[in-house]
């Protein structure tokens, strides 16, 4: 359908006739032509790659599977109870509530100084150039290797953060074990993974800052408005979608860290800091408990799910949807 | 000196910001070259007192920490590439075509993303057994691209969806066909987001350790973050040499910024659209 | 809108068969590879060793494999390092998803669990005496056993000779003795803390119930129970906590492993530790100049007389998924000649696992190593070898009691009786 030929519809000038359903099946079926090979491989590969995993692990979920039931393919159908233990046992509990709340606190603080950084950039100051390079960095490197870095840093005897700290008068901080504690093992854990988030965050925000038409923002000037109000009412509007995409990835992206709590949870006693993607992990290798280590995974998938889908009522109507 | 009042504050907040953002690094630097002395003191140098280099010699000699570096770059870009393209071409359809069940596709395609990684594993193990792709390096590309392609997608398509629409009906008035127009007019514009989309789906293969530890088992096909690993030993963490490999495995990274920086940073929408 | 959804199910279901249906990897070929005669080996094994972290020791390994392949031309050895770290959760994976290397060297700790599941090729009993006895227990399930003892380490006390001297005390034999000279370094020398007991290092605070007295599991036929509702069990882990509670240990030990431990014991921040001869090794090789200041002696005894500790080690496995098994138990036994394995050992500061090689060692006669094999022979003991015993290593369920003592969260008694509760709820299953 040419848009003259719609335009001319719309005008009033020329009846078409009704299409007979042969017809309305093949012009439906070359409307989708070009959808379907454009989303083809993508939704192969997403399909078969992760449905198949997805769909195994929720199965083994209601599931009581040890090693030889994975070999053996002799799993005993247990129902609710793997979720029933997830919410009683302390452990688990604990580990689902370290997420949300230590995933919520990463999200904050990696989109606030991300959005922070892109305005700088945008401002195009001079040495543009160096801090563009500096807040790139950290993106650049390894979560196994930043981990390493940062428990070096925290280090009780050792660590640069603590002789820092104590010089600059804070004795408290003579031999600290960050790691010893749940909560300080928490703050440097924040600090690593919004060290590593920023960048990212500040690059999106960047992209959507220059898709911002300045035209706008002069006439908003033009009408009086000062930087802050232009901020809050020109830009923020309109970078609403990607702060949509960019919130909802950055907190699957935190509720679902393992690298950094892999390497520097593990001192803090009774496993208090773990979160689920490590509990779920142990549960299931270390422990041998396949079912339960699913339905911590799975409980962890809903979570996410329901905030997605609330999130995305709540901002609205995303762009064009 | 108005403007060191108004823009001041700016300067001093990117200052502070960049130290937050490059003394890691830096420490990490200094670390591959001190001797172990230098590291395991009480008051820790901010420079090297006696800079060794040897750490560098012997993590790509013995460690064979070159051979893993083109391994990663081997998989990383290979599956930059191949997600770039694939996702480019699911977000165009899903930003401005009519696909039945968008919003669901759309959805389903988020819920991937919901599971970590690691409770995946086996199941995937067990796809790529099947397929006789472990210890390939194809295997392991498709396997990323598992999990790089649905965020690509995300995160192409919030780009795409900003850009008017007006731009590509302009390009098809002109002559230009649907597929023409998302060449002519929507590739150039979403520029920065692509390259972002790029960055994001290389780093996220090129740090990638679980998957390519379960996959992997030949020496010669092993990439950098499990090269890195074996570092950290039984007993005494070789931590120079652990830095010096992290140093290593970092720089191709920050090659990739330095030249893409400028796309990155400098838009191109500069007045494409009016009104 | 029918027709939509319909092509909505048709994508899924595409995918989900192209995912479900891969081409099937059965073992069509090499049905034929098992050769009768024992000289004529041929075919391809691929073997995986705990990476040592050094090139030199995995140099040794890789000739193995050249020098076997040398001997019986046309056969290939391939070795492959694996991470210590992540062994375990590598070994669960590829019996769990079918494709296992032929032959492995499996951590003592996991024979049990990983033969329960059928992973291994049986082995012959060997002959009393051979062996270490310890280390064949730990590689026998249901009376049958299942893996080759290779090599083995116990550890024991290293100690500071300097310190102790400023500190005016002998070295400790005695679980007093220990006390009294931790405290005495404690008062005396200011700087360095007497001890190095972590919160995370089992191989440390296990043994000790065994030195006052008590068990750690039983076994009833087929099934295990915990003994360690005891109170022996209860002064055991009062007597290792106490030191952390009394600020003899450093206040981020609670936290620390192994490796920890051993650092803090080389950059001189604690006067004692427990290791092994491998630990011993690395200490004086990344500080040469400690050589001449530390002293090793046995374990303290508890106040039963025992000074047991912990004989670990790896067994040497043939996989039963393994295409070559006759590939793989000769290399299996190549590696276990007395001069290879003795080459190895040597290297890293292990000790062999047959009687002759450690009686070959040397360590007997070498005043610093002797107490390294002296508690291996005679002074050491392996955990209940039962097929949850790694998972009960692998979910740190020990760790979060001892970490919960030191903190002074609960008493010795309710962490002897916590962790009787879940040792026998994972007995269970």
């Amino acid at each position: 359908m040419s848009t003259t030929t719609g335009q001319a519809v719309a005008a009033g000038r020329v009846s078409v006739p009704r299409p007979s359903a042969a017809e309305r099946l093949s012009r439906w079926a070359s409307k989708l032509t070009l959808p379907v090979i454009l989303l083809l491989p993508a939704m192969t590969i997403i399909v078969g790659l992760v449905g198949y995993p997805l769909v195994k692990t929720i199965w083994l979920s209601f599931t009581d599977t040890r090693l030889g039931d994975l070999i053996n393919g002799t799993s005993t159908w247990v129902g609710l109870e793997n979720y029933k233990e997830v919410f009683t046992d302390d452990q688990l509990r604990t580990s689902l509530i370290n997420t949300v709340v230590f995933g919520t606190a990463c999200v904050v603080g990696t989109m606030a100084l991300g959005m922070a950084v892109a305005l700088l950039l945008n401002q195009r100051l001079r040495f543009n150039w160096f801090f563009s390079l500096a807040v790139l960095l950290p993106w650049a490197v390894p979560a196994l290797a930043a981990s390493s870095i940062f428990k070096w840093l925290f280090d009780d005897r050792y660590g640069f953060v603590n002789w820092a700290l104590v010089k600059l008068g804070f004795d408290h901080f003579q031999d600290y074990a960050w790691f010893a504690d749940r909560n300080s093992a928490y703050v440097a854990m924040f600090v690593v993974v919004v060290w590593q988030s920023f960048p990212f965050i500040a690059l999106s925000l960047l992209a959507g800052l220059q898709t911002v038409p300045k035209d706008t923002l002069d006439a908003a000037s033009v009408d009086g408005a000062n930087a802050f109000q232009r901020f809050w009412l020109v830009t923020l509007p309109l970078l609403r979608p990607i702060i949509a995409v960019l919130v909802i990835f950055s907190t699957i992206w935190d509720f679902k860290i393992f690298d950094q709590v892999y390497v520097l949870a593990p001192g803090v006693p009774d496993r208090a800091a773990d979160t689920a993607a490590v509990t779920s992990y142990r549960e299931a290798f270390a422990l041998g408990h396949f079912g339960t280590g699913a339905a911590i995974a799975v409980v962890l998938f809903c979570v996410l799910l329901a905030f997605s889908i609330a999130y995305v009522r709540l901002i609205g109507k995303e762009g064009r949807t | 000196m108005r403007w060191m009042l108004r823009r001041g504050w700016m300067y001093v907040c990117a200052l502070a910001i960049s130290a937050f953002a490059l003394f890691p690094i830096y420490y990490v630097v200094i670390t591959s070259l001190k001797p172990r002395s230098e590291i395991y003191t009480r008051t820790p140098d901010l420079w090297p007192n006696h800079p060794q280099w040897h750490q560098y010699t012997r993590v790509l000699g013995e460690g064979h920490v070159g051979r893993a570096l083109a391994n990663s770059l081997i998989i990383a870009g290979a599956t930059t590439i191949i997600c770039v393209v694939v996702a480019g071409m699911a977000a165009y359809a899903l930003a401005r075509l009519e696909v039945p069940l968008r919003r669901t596709l759309l959805m389903l395609i988020l819920t991937t993303q919901m599971f970590p990684l690691v409770v995946l594993i086996i199941p995937l193990f067990v796809l790529m057994r099947n397929a006789n792709l472990i210890g390939t390096y194809q295997g392991l590309v498709i396997a990323y691209l598992a999990f790089t392609v649905p965020l690509a997608i995300w995160i192409m398509r919030g780009f795409i969806v900003t850009i008017p629409e007006e731009l590509e009906h302009a390009a098809m008035i002109d002559g230009a066909t649907r597929v023409g127009a998302m060449f002519r007019v929507i590739l150039p514009i979403a520029g920065p987001g692509l390259v972002a989309t790029a960055t994001l789906s290389f780093i996220a293969a090129w740090n990638e350790f679980m998957l390519a530890l379960t996959f992997m088992n030949e020496e010669q096909k092993k990439t950098l973050p499990l090269v890195l690993q074996q570092f950290v030993g039984r007993g005494d963490v070789d931590w120079g040499a652990v830095m010096a490999t992290s140093v290593i495995y970092t720089l191709p990274v920050v090659v990739f910024f330095l030249l893409l920086r400028r796309r990155l940073m400098l838009g191109m929408t500069a007045g494409a659209v009016k009104g | 809108m029918r027709t939509p959804k319909v092509l909505l199910a048709v994508l899924c279901a595409a995918g989900l068969m192209l995912a479900a249906c891969g081409s099937d990897d059965k073992s069509s070929n090499d049905k034929a590879s098992a050769s009768s005669t024992p000289a004529k080996l041929s075919g391809s094994i691929d073997v995986w060793i705990m990476d040592p972290g050094s090139p030199k020791i995995q140099s040794v390994v890789k000739g193995y494999a050249t020098s076997f392949q040398a001997k019986h031309p046309g056969t290939t050895v391939n070795i492959e390092f694996v991470p210590w770290a992540q062994a375990h959760d590598k070994f669960t994976t590829s019996i769990a998803g079918g494709k296992t290397p032929d032959v492995a060297e499996m951590g003592t700790t996991w024979t049990p669990e990983f033969a329960d599941e059928g992973a291994f090729e049986q082995v012959s009993k060997p002959p009393a005496g051979q062996y270490v006895s310890s280390l064949v227990d730990a590689a026998t399930l249901d009376g049958k056993v299942w893996g080759k003892p290779w090599y083995a380490g116990s550890r024991a006390l290293i100690y500071r000779e300097d310190i102790l001297k400023k500190a005016g005390v002998e070295v400790p034999k005695t679980w007093d003795e220990l006390i009294a000279a931790s405290k005495a370094i404690k008062a005396k020398v200011p700087g360095i803390y007497p001890i190095g007991y972590t919160g995370l290092t089992e191989h440390m605070y296990l043994p000790t119930i065994w030195q006052a007295g008590g068990q750690i599991a039983k076994q009833d036929g087929d099934s295990w129970t915990s003994e360690l509702n005891t109170p022996q069990a209860a002064k055991a882990i009062q007597f290792y906590t106490d030191f952390y509670k009394e600020g003899l240990t450093p206040k981020a030990a609670i936290g620390w492993e192994e490796p920890d431990a051993q650092t803090a014991f080389i950059n001189g921040d604690i006067a004692m530790l427990i290791a092994g001869g491998w630990g011993y090794n690395a200490i004086i090789q990344t500080k040469p100049g400690m050589k001449s200041k530390i002293g090793t002696t046995l374990e303290p005894a508890g106040p039963s007389g025992k000074d047991t500790a912990f004989a670990g080690g790896s067994h040497l496995v043939v996989f039963n998924g393994s295409k070559n098994k006759d590939l793989a138990n000769a290399f299996v036994d190549y590696m276990l000649e007395p001069a290879n394995l003795n080459q190895f050992t040597s290297e890293i500061g292990f000790l062999p696992g047959t009687v002759a090689g450690i009686k070959a060692s040397g360590y007997l006669d070498d005043p610093i190593r002797k107490p390294f094999a002296e508690q291996l022979l005679d002074h050491s003991a392996v955990y209940p070898p039962s097929p949850r015993w790694g998972a009960l290593e692998g979910a740190n369920i020990f760790d979060g009691e001892i970490q919960k003592v030191m903190r002074g969260k609960q008493t010795p008694q309710q962490a002897a009786q916590n962790l009787a509760e879940k040792m026998d709820q994972e007995f269970a299953g």
